[in-house]
C-alpha cells in the first residue's frame, strides 16, 4: 500500500506557503509564488487521477450469500481449488517463465558482458596492434628518418669534405704555382747573379793575377824580410810548399770528390826522400797524379833552423782534394 | 783561473806542434800534362806511310789535357826504357816520356811498332804494348796508342780512335749547290763521302751501336728522315710525313728516334719506334717544338721550345709529358746536348747578338759559356768520353767544325778542303 499525503495534508501546505509568500512585499516572490500555485495545482491534478483506485480499494465489499448444496460446495470447493492451483501453477509458469526470462536475461547480460568483455578485449588487443604497429611504423619513420638525417649529414659531410679538398687543392695548386713562380725567379736571379759572380770572380781573378805579377815584379828583398817578420816560419814554409805542389798537380778529369793522403819525408836539404800513399782515392790515375805532383817539386823550401824543420818538416802529409 | 786557462792552452799549442803536419791540395796548375813524345825509331828504314809518333803528339796536343814537348828541345831521342835519362827530363820539366820503336816485317806485310810510356818522377815504366797494322791501319794504330796512354795517365777512356760525321756544302753554280755526308777520323783525317745531293741534308745522328747514321734530307723532294748503314752505305727513308721531318736522334738503346713531325699541323717532338713504325707525340704546344735529344737514361728528352717567346731549351720526361724549362740567361738557348753523364747540358747560347756554345751544370743550374771568341756557333755534339764539343763555327767566310774541351780550356779547328762544313755528329766508342 502506498502511503500518500492526504487532500487536506496537501491544502494545509499550499495554503502555508501561500501565506508565506504573502508576507513578504516583494514582487518578485509574488510571480515565484503564482509559478509555484501552477506548478501545485498541476501536481493536485496528477495526484487526483491517480489516487482513484485507492479509493475503491478502500471502500469494503458487500458479501453476497447464496444456499448452495454439499455436492455444489464441493464441486464449488474443487473447482475452486482446480482455478487455485490453475492460478497457482499459472503463477509457478509466470515465476519459472520469469526465472527463465531472468536466467536469460542474465544469460544475455553475460552473454553481453563476455561480448562486450570480449569486444573490449579484441578492441584493446587490435588496439595494442595499432599501437604496436603504429609505434613500429613510427620507429621505422623514425630510423628512415634518421637514416635521411645521417645520409643528408654525411651528403653534407661530404660535400664539405671534397669543397674543403677542392678548396685545399686549388690552394695547393696556388701555392705550388706561386711557389713555382718564386722557384723560377729566384733559379733567374741565381743563375744571373752566378754569372755576375762569375764575371766578377774573372774580373778579381785578372786584377789579382796582375796585381801578382806587380808585387812580384815589385817586391824586393826588404818587402820578403817584412813578409817573414809577419808570418810565422811555420806558416811561411807551409805556404811556400802548397804553392810549389799545386803547380806541379795536374788534375785529371773528372776528380771532383776524390781524396788521396801521402806521407812526405824530406832531407834536411829539402829534398825529397821518399812519398808514400797511405790514403788511396780508389782510382789509380788521381793518386799516380798526387805523387807525380808530390815528386814533381824539385826542392821542398824547409826552414834553416833544424830544430823546427826535424818538428815539422821532416816528417809530413798532403792532402790533395780538387775543390 | 787565468792561471789555468794559460797551462792548458800551452799545452794544446804543444801537442798541435808536435801532430804531424797536414797541407791541404785543393787546386792544380793550369797548365796541361808536359809529355815528351820521342820520335819512333825506324828500324830497318823501310819507308813508312804515316810517322806514328807525330799522329799520337798531335791527338794527346790536341785534346787539351797534355802539352807535346817539341822534338827541337828534346835533349835526346831514347829508343827503349834503359836509354832514358830521367834527370835530362826532368830538367826539361817532363812528367811521362813516350818512346817506341817500329820495323816493318816482309814477311807479314805489316809495321810492328813496340812502344813504352815511363813515370820520369817515379822512374817507371807504366805502359807498354807491341802492335803490328799494314801500311793502311798504322793511322788507326797510331790513335790506338794515343788511347791508351790518354787512359792510363787520365783515368778517363781516350776518344781518338772515335769518328765523326758532318756535311759539306759547295757552291756548283750560281742555283746549283752540293751537300755531302761526310764520315771521318776524330782528328778530321781520313774522311770519306756517305751521301751527296744537290739538295740540303741536316741534322746528323750516329746510332749508339756506330754502325748507322740518321739525318733529314730533301734529295727526294721534300723533307725526309733517313737511315743509312755506314759499312754498307744502304739507305732506308724512315718517314716522309706532311710537313716538317727534322732533327731525328737515336734513343741510347737505338729502338726508336726522336724527331720533329708537323704531320698534325704544328712543329712538335715526337718519338718514332723503329720496330712498330709508330709515333708517340711527347709535346703538344702552339709553339715551334723541335731539336730534341735523349737523356743518357733514355727517361728524358731535351728540347728547343719557343713557347715562352724566344727559344729556350726544355725538358721533358717522357712519360709524365710535362715540359720543364731549363734555361733563363738571355733570349737564344738552343740545340741543348746532354753529356755521356748526365750532369751537363750544352747548347748554344746568344750573347750580345753573337751565338757561343754553353755548359749548364744540371745539378748546381750553373752557366759557362765555353767558346768566347768565336762569333757564330752551332750544332754541339759532345764526344763519348764527355771531354770534347766539336761544333761548327764562322772562320772567315767559311763555316768550319771547331772543338773544345768541356771546361773551356783548349780549343782547335778542325781543317778542311770542302767549303762549308757544318752539322757535326761524334760517333760512340767503336770498339
Amino acid at each position: 500500500m502506498n502511503k500518500r499525503p492526504s487532500q487536506k495534508t496537501k491544502i494545509e501546505l499550499l495554503l502555508n506557503a501561500i501565506k508565506s509568500i504573502y508576507s513578504t512585499n516583494d514582487k518578485r516572490f509574488l510571480v515565484a509564488s503564482l509559478l509555484l500555485h501552477i506548478v501545485l495545482f498541476s501536481m493536485l491534478l496528477v495526484s487526483w487521477q491517480s489516487s482513484d483506485p485507492v479509493k475503491l480499494n478502500s471502500i469494503p465489499s458487500s458479501v453476497q450469500a447464496r444456499v448452495i448444496s454439499l455436492d455444489e460446495l464441493k464441486a464449488l470447493r474443487s473447482k475452486r481449488e482446480a482455478e487455485q492451483k490453475k492460478i497457482v501453477d499459472r503463477k509457478k509458469a509466470l515465476t519459472k517463465q520469469k526465472k527463465d526470462k531472468l536466467r536469460k536475461k542474465e544469460l544475455k547480460r553475460k552473454k553481453e558482458l563476455k561480448r562486450k568483455k570480449d569486444l573490449k578485449k579484441k578492441e584493446a588487443v587490435a588496439k595494442k596492434k595499432k599501437e604496436v604497429k603504429r609505434k613500429a611504423a613510427e620507429q621505422k619513420k623514425i630510423q628512415i628518418q634518421k637514416k635521411e638525417k645521417a645520409k643528408k649529414e654525411r651528403l653534407i659531410k661530404e660535400k664539405k669534405q671534397k669543397e674543403a679538398k677542392q678548396k685545399e687543392e686549388e690552394l695547393l695548386k696556388k701555392k705550388n704555382k706561386v711557389s713555382e713562380q718564386i722557384k723560377r725567379k729566384v733559379r733567374e736571379q741565381r743563375l744571373l747573379d752566378k754569372m755576375l759572380q762569375a764575371e766578377a770572380e774573372r774580373e778579381q781573378d785578372l786584377e789579382r793575377e796582375l796585381e801578382a805579377e806587380r808585387a812580384a815584379k815589385a817586391l824586393s828583398r826588404q818587402q820578403e824580410l817584412a813578409l817573414e817578420q809577419e808570418l810565422s816560419e811555420t806558416e811561411k814554409f807551409l805556404s811556400l810548399i802548397r804553392s810549389r805542389v799545386v803547380n806541379q798537380w795536374h788534375i785529371p778529369p773528372k776528380s771532383t770528390g776524390l781524396s788521396v793522403v801521402l806521407q812526405i819525408k824530406l832531407l834536411p836539404t829539402g829534398e825529397l826522400s821518399s812519398v808514400r800513399i797511405i790514403e788511396r782515392s780508389g782510382v789509380k790515375a788521381f793518386d799516380q797524379s798526387a805523387e807525380n805532383a808530390a815528386r814533381g817539386v824539385q826542392k821542398y823550401p824547409v826552414p834553416e833552423k833544424r830544430e823546427l824543420f826535424e818538428k815539422q818538416f821532416r816528417v809530413f802529409s798532403m792532402r790533395f782534394a780538387p775543390s | 783561473m787565468k792561471l789555468i786557462i794559460t797551462v792548458f792552452s800551452f799545452l794544446v799549442c804543444v801537442q798541435s806542434v808536435y801532430a804531424e803536419l797536414m797541407i791541404e791540395i785543393t787546386e792544380g796548375s793550369d797548365t796541361a800534362l808536359p809529355i815528351a813524345i820521342v820520335p819512333f825509331a825506324n828500324k830497318g828504314g823501310f819507308p813508312i806511310p804515316y810517322d806514328v809518333s807525330r799522329i799520337v803528339a798531335n791527338d794527346l796536343q790536341r785534346s787539351g789535357d797534355f802539352d807535346a814537348l817539341p822534338i827541337g828541345k828534346m835533349l835526346s831521342l831514347p829508343e827503349k826504357f834503359d836509354q832514358v835519362h830521367f834527370r835530362d827530363w826532368r830538367m826539361l820539366g817532363q812528367n811521362y816520356v813516350l818512346l817506341g820503336q817500329l820495323k816493318y816485317s816482309e814477311y807479314t806485310k805489316k809495321y810492328v811498332i813496340s812502344y813504352e810510356l815511363i813515370d820520369v818522377l817515379s822512374q817507371q815504366r807504366v805502359l807498354g804494348e807491341v802492335l803490328s797494322a799494314g801500311p793502311k791501319g798504322l793511322r788507326k794504330l797510331a790513335h790506338k796508342i794515343s788511347d791508351a796512354v790518354y787512359e792510363v795517365i787520365t783515368g778517363v777512356r781516350g776518344v781518338f780512335s772515335t769518328k765523326i760525321a758532318y756535311i759539306t756544302l759547295k757552291q756548283l753554280t750560281k742555283n746549283k749547290q752540293e751537300y755531302k755526308l761526310h764520315v771521318a777520323d776524330a782528328d778530321g783525317k781520313n774522311d770519306f763521302v756517305l751521301f751527296k745531293s744537290n739538295e740540303p741534308m741536316l741534322s746528323i745522328s750516329w746510332s749508339n751501336d756506330g754502325k748507322h747514321l740518321a739525318y733529314q734530307s730533301f734529295h727526294s723532294g721534300r723533307p725526309a728522315i733517313y737511315i743509312q748503314h755506314i759499312r754498307s752505305g744502304d739507305q732506308r727513308k724512315v718517314t716522309s710525313f706532311k710537313g716538317l721531318n727534322s732533327a731525328p736522334m737515336w734513343s741510347p738503346d737505338d729502338s726508336s728516334l726522336v724527331m720533329t713531325l708537323s704531320k698534325d699541323g704544328n712543329a712538335e717532338i715526337y718519338i718514332y719506334d723503329l720496330a712498330t713504325n709508330k709515333v708517340n707525340r711527347l709535346t703538344n704546344h702552339y709553339g715551334i717544338d723541335t731539336e730534341a735529344s735523349w737523356s743518357p737514361d733514355g727517361k728524358e728528352v731535351v728540347f728547343t721550345s719557343d713557347r715562352s717567346g724566344k727559344p729556350q731549351v726544355y725538358r721533358m720526361n717522357i712519360k709524365e709529358k710535362k715540359p720543364e724549362r731549363l734555361t733563363f740567361v738571355g733570349n737564344y738557348n738552343a740545340r741543348p746536348r746532354f753529356s755521356k753523364d748526365g750532369e751537363s747540358l750544352y747548347y748554344v747560347h746568344r750573347s750580345r747578338g753573337s751565338f757561343h756554345i754553353a755548359a749548364i751544370n744540371m745539378k748546381t743550374e750553373e752557366q759557362l759559356v765555353l767558346t768566347s771568341k768565336t762569333s757564330l756557333d752551332e750544332s754541339p755534339s759532345v764526344s763519348p768520353n764527355g771531354r770534347m764539343i766539336i761544333y761548327s763555327t764562322l772562320r772567315g767566310k767559311n763555316s768550319v767544325l771547331a772543338v773544345v774541351s768541356v771546361d773551356g780550356g783548349s780549343k782547335y779547328f778542325l781543317p778542311s778542303n770542302s767549303g762549308d762544313v757544318r752539322e757535326p755528329a761524334w760517333s760512340p766508342f767503336l770498339n
